[in-house]
């Protein structure tokens, strides 16, 4: 009744939510408990003749090989981001401070894996890393090596090229945190006598921080969901949660047992995003 | 720290990275029938072959339907559930707005899974509809961010000005909001249109010899065999990007001087 | 059968939530009558105005344009103008779009309307700029089309919210000449919010004073400031002194300071707990003692020279703080300095206490 009258009606509001909410619930929601009931072997459209059980995460649980993939798969995004974060920062930093025309050349450059996808990122590190593939010819040529190389198929193809496809998701927050970072407490820093090392640790990398954790969480995130790149890149025997979840679908074909580990790297993105939010409170109560 | 030292160190990363790419690039143009490096030769061969690849063709006539519908209706549903969500209250703040940006949170695979799982318990046989309900799905939350970012920074007052002059809320809204809107919501458009148009993860489960799109049909490549060829469709999705993207900039660009 | 009135607001209310933002503010405007709301911040001014216009839906009460009820029109079908605070102006749209932005909504054809617009464009003079965009314009030239946006379609009013808060001093009294003069040209009936009092008292045929949503006084620039109704107004209008104190019974106001003699109207409310109000100009600096019915002894505490007129500030013995208006050439009076303040008994006004009453 208070309600102003250019405002939107209680009935205007639904209409205009529905759509979105009807795609979301349908293509997303439905989807996702679908899921979440598999995983306790829950049959959708057999609900009557399934019965729930949790043998499938007991499974995930006792099975030492399960176990070792879900390490694997956290310690990749441990690596990924903490060298990500290290490469990207100098970057981010310069994209923020200076005024030269070259940023957005820069910046196109480092956005391209963003836009041209997986695939032809993938493509090209396969290519650069293969045994037929461009670093081994350049070194057989130059005599550095008589034989080919094994670069492909394992961490540091992955890592490399993982590396290469986040690193915009890194660039962009630490760039935006920066920004907001007055220069003038740098050049008060350094008149103050601390040196450009001190002024670093002590001024801007603390005051950076929350661009840093923002851009390793997404980073976090995007690599425990990676596919194709770890599983064309990693080789045989290389694998992730995700290549994980594939196989059981395309090799094992137990369903179930897919929508469990599908779960737990849910609960994982779940729990790291959790995590992440509580350290950046405490942080800002500082 | 010294800006020039950044720069050349930001230089040469830059081009680390635009290197694959050039690589493929070269690659593709390689008349042998395996990948190698260096090239055999250069010739238009693979560029010329992947036109008669009758699963390449359907492959990138889907990807195409898929990424413009899905893109397209997403932003339909973002634009008026941004309206809504920008004019603020708690509940929108706390509810509605998280759970329209859930999607983000879960891994691609996992939800391109979930779709599988829930098209086989409705009983719908996969298709292209199929396909860009899940496209649909991960295209919202882009388009409503960028959309809502740009709403937020729009002053109120400019509707109640329209509307004083003697604008209905349609006319309001098409003559003032949309247009105070357009070059980001047309960003927003293109980014979920580029997000579609590569998308494999989502898609890999759910994709049969009908509705394959271009990234799962390179995908196959890749996994199967590993011939130039893929490299020259890679190059043609990378180029039509960009002329998707270039042709959004000219849309989207305000002609405010 | 009000329809003499333009503009008429009967005891309008408004809450948000629990809040009371309006409280029973009424009044009417004949045609051509430009009426100010002055008052503080957040005293309710644009909600009024947001409630006239439409975009805020009264809680209580009725508001009729030409003896209509409009309160459950939509603001498109009000047959307002507006000027908004920063102007609002479409950033898409040239300046000869924006001006001609509610004719295309009313669907009046296109020749028809490239010459309204620049009939109004030539009113206030930004003729020249049609074809820029908001952006390339200055402030004093948004303004202006932000104005000619609001009076194309010949509105039977026009609300103006605070239309020069954001441009300098020069520039606003040029245009609030302009402005007025062009509005009493074309006898359009206009309320006008702001908290400027200086711009309300030049501008307006009435000012209404508001304090917590609630109007207090309602009269001629002159009348305000001459017979303040209520402290709030005294107070808030001009300088001047309070006294704090309370009348007894022969007609006398007992403060700290000593006891006052008051004028007869004033004396008749007996045993009054209030504030007791002087003007700069109504209190004098005299050399004899015996002058004035009142006198007080003070201690100089600054001169402010401004041009065309000088106060003197002086405090008395327990801190109470004078104002005296003298003349602009009369010499300074040195810091710290003793003074008499004298005045005589009609020129007070005692305002009661709510507490008193
Ligand atoms: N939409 C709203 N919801 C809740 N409270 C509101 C709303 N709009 C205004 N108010 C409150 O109503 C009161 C009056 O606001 P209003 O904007 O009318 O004041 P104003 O007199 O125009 O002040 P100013 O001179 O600062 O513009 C304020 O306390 C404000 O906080
Ligand atoms: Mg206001």
């Amino acid at each position: 009744m208070t309600r102003s009258s250019t405002d939107l009606g209680q009935l205007a509001r639904i209409v205009l939510l529905l759509p979105a909410t009807i795609i979301v619930v349908v293509g997303y929601v439905l989807p996702s408990l679908v899921l979440l009931a598999l995983s306790f072997g829950i049959i959708p459209g057999k609900w009557l003749l399934s019965e729930a059980t949790t043998s499938h995460y007991m499974r995930l649980l006792g099975d030492i090989y399960y176990l070792r993939v879900v390490g694997y798969t956290l310690f990749l995004g441990i690596v990924v981001s903490v060298l990500t974060a290290i490469l990207a920062f100098p970057v981010g930093y310069y994209l923020a401070r200076s005024r030269s025309r070259l940023t957005s050349l820069y910046a196109v450059l480092t956005f391209t894996p963003l836009a041209v996808g997986m695939n032809m990122v993938t493509l090209g590190w396969m290519i650069i890393l293969g045994k037929t593939g461009f670093i081994n010819a350049l070194l057989l040529q130059t005599g550095a090596i008589n034989d080919p190389l094994q670069l492909l198929y394992g961490w540091g193809a992955v890592i490399v090229a993982m590396v290469h496809v986040v690193f915009t998701f890194m660039v962009l927050p630490i760039e935006a945190v920066v920004r907001q970072i007055d220069p003038s407490l740098e050049k008060a820093a350094r008149i103050l006598g601390a040196g450009p090392i001190r002024t670093f640790v002590e001024v801007v990398l603390p005051l950076s921080l929350p661009g840093i954790a923002a851009g390793f969480l997404i980073v976090f995130l995007q690599v425990c969901g990676a596919f194709v790149l770890p599983l064309l890149l990693g080789g045989q025997g290389f694998t992730l949660m995700p290549i994980a979840i594939w196989e059981q679908i395309t090799v094992s074909f137990d369903k179930s047992f897919a929508a469990t580990l599908s779960v737990a790297l849910i609960l994982i993105s779940i729990v790291v995003m959790l995590l992440q939010m509580r350290i950046m409170r405490e942080k800002s109560l500082v | 720290m010294s800006l020039r030292y950044l720069s050349i160190y930001s230089a040469i990363l830059g081009i680390v990275f635009v290197f694959p790419l050039l690589i493929v690039v070269a690659v593709s143009l390689d008349p042998g029938d395996y990948i190698r490096f260096p090239v055999s030769g250069y010739s238009p061969r693979w560029y010329i072959e992947m036109w008669s690849n009758q699963t390449i063709l359907l492959a990138l006539k889907n990807s195409l339907i898929v990424g413009v519908t899905s893109s397209l209706i997403g932003a339909l549903v973002a634009v008026p559930a941004a309206l809504v969500i920008a004019r603020g209250g708690r509940f929108m703040e706390s509810v509605v707005y998280p759970f329209f940006l859930s999607s983000f949170t879960i891994p691609w695979l996992v939800y391109g899974l979930a779709l599988l799982f829930f098209w086989g318990a409705a009983g719908l046989d996969l298709s292209l509809t199929t396909l860009i309900v899940g496209h649909t799905v991960i295209a919202i939350p882009y388009i409503l961010r960028v959309t809502l970012a740009v709403l937020r920074g729009m002053p109120p007052n400019l509707v109640r000005a329209a509307r004083i002059c003697g604008a209905s809320p349609w006319q309001a809204f098409f003559s003032v909001t949309l247009p105070y809107i357009r070059s980001g919501l047309v960003a927003g458009i293109s980014f979920a249109f580029v997000v579609s148009f590569t998308n494999i993860p989502v898609s890999l489960f759910i994709t049969t010899a009908d509705n394959i799109t271009l990234p799962i049909a390179i995908f196959n490549y890749m996994v199967n065999n590993f011939e130039p060829m893929v490299a020259a469709i890679s190059v043609v999705q990378v180029a039509m990007i960009g002329i998707i993207l270039l042709a959004a900039r000219k849309v989207g660009r305000v002609e405010r001087s | 059968m009000s329809e003499r009135f333009d503009l008429e607001l009967r005891t309008v209310e408004k809450q948000f939530g629990d809040q009371t933002v309006v409280r029973g503010v009424s009044f009417a405007l004949e045609k051509g009558e430009f009426l100010s709301l002055l008052g503080p911040s957040g005293c309710g001014k644009t909600t009024t105005l947001s409630m006239i216009a439409g975009f805020e839906a009264p809680s209580g009460g009725e508001i009729l344009i030409r003896g209509r009820r409009i309160d459950a029109l939509p603001p498109e079908k009000r047959d307002i103008g507006m000027v908004f605070q920063n102007y609002a102006l479409f950033p898409h749209l040239t300046v000869a779009d924006n001006i001609g932005f509610g004719l295309r909504m009313r669907g009046v054809r296109k020749a028809e309307a490239r010459t309204e617009v620049e009939s109004s464009a030539r009113l206030v003079k930004v003729n020249h700029l049609l074809d820029r965009y908001p952006r390339q314009l200055s402030g004093g030239q948004q303004q202006r089309v932000a104005l000619a946006r609001a009076l194309v379609t010949k509105p039977a009013l026009v609300l103006l919210d605070e239309p020069f808060g954001a441009l300098d001093r020069l520039l606003r009294e040029e245009l609030q000449i302009e402005i007025r003069s062009l509005l009493r040209r074309l006898n359009i009936t206009t309320v006008f919010v702001t908290h400027d009092q200086d711009e309300a008292l030049s501008m307006s045929d009435r000012v209404a004073v508001m304090f917590d949503g609630r109007i207090e006084q309602i009269s001629t620039p002159q009348q305000l400031y001459l017979s303040p109704a209520t402290r709030n107004v005294a107070g808030f209008i001009g300088k001047g002194t309070f006294l704090r104190g309370n009348i007894t019974a022969n007609g006398v106001f007992e403060t700290r300071l000593g006891a006052f003699k008051l004028a007869s109207a004033a004396a008749a409310r007996k045993a009054v707990v209030g504030d007791y109000f002087l003007r700069p100009e109504s209190v004098f600096v005299t050399a004899r003692v015996g002058q004035y019915p009142n006198e007080i002894n003070a201690e100089v505490a600054a001169m402010t020279f401004l041009g065309d007129r000088q106060t003197l500030i002086a405090d008395a013995p327990d801190g109470t703080r004078f104002f005296v208006q003298v003349r602009h050439d009369s010499p300074a009076l040195a810091i710290g300095s003793k003074v008499r303040l004298g005045w005589g008994s009609e020129s007070a006004t005692v305002y009661q206490s709510a507490s008193s009453a």
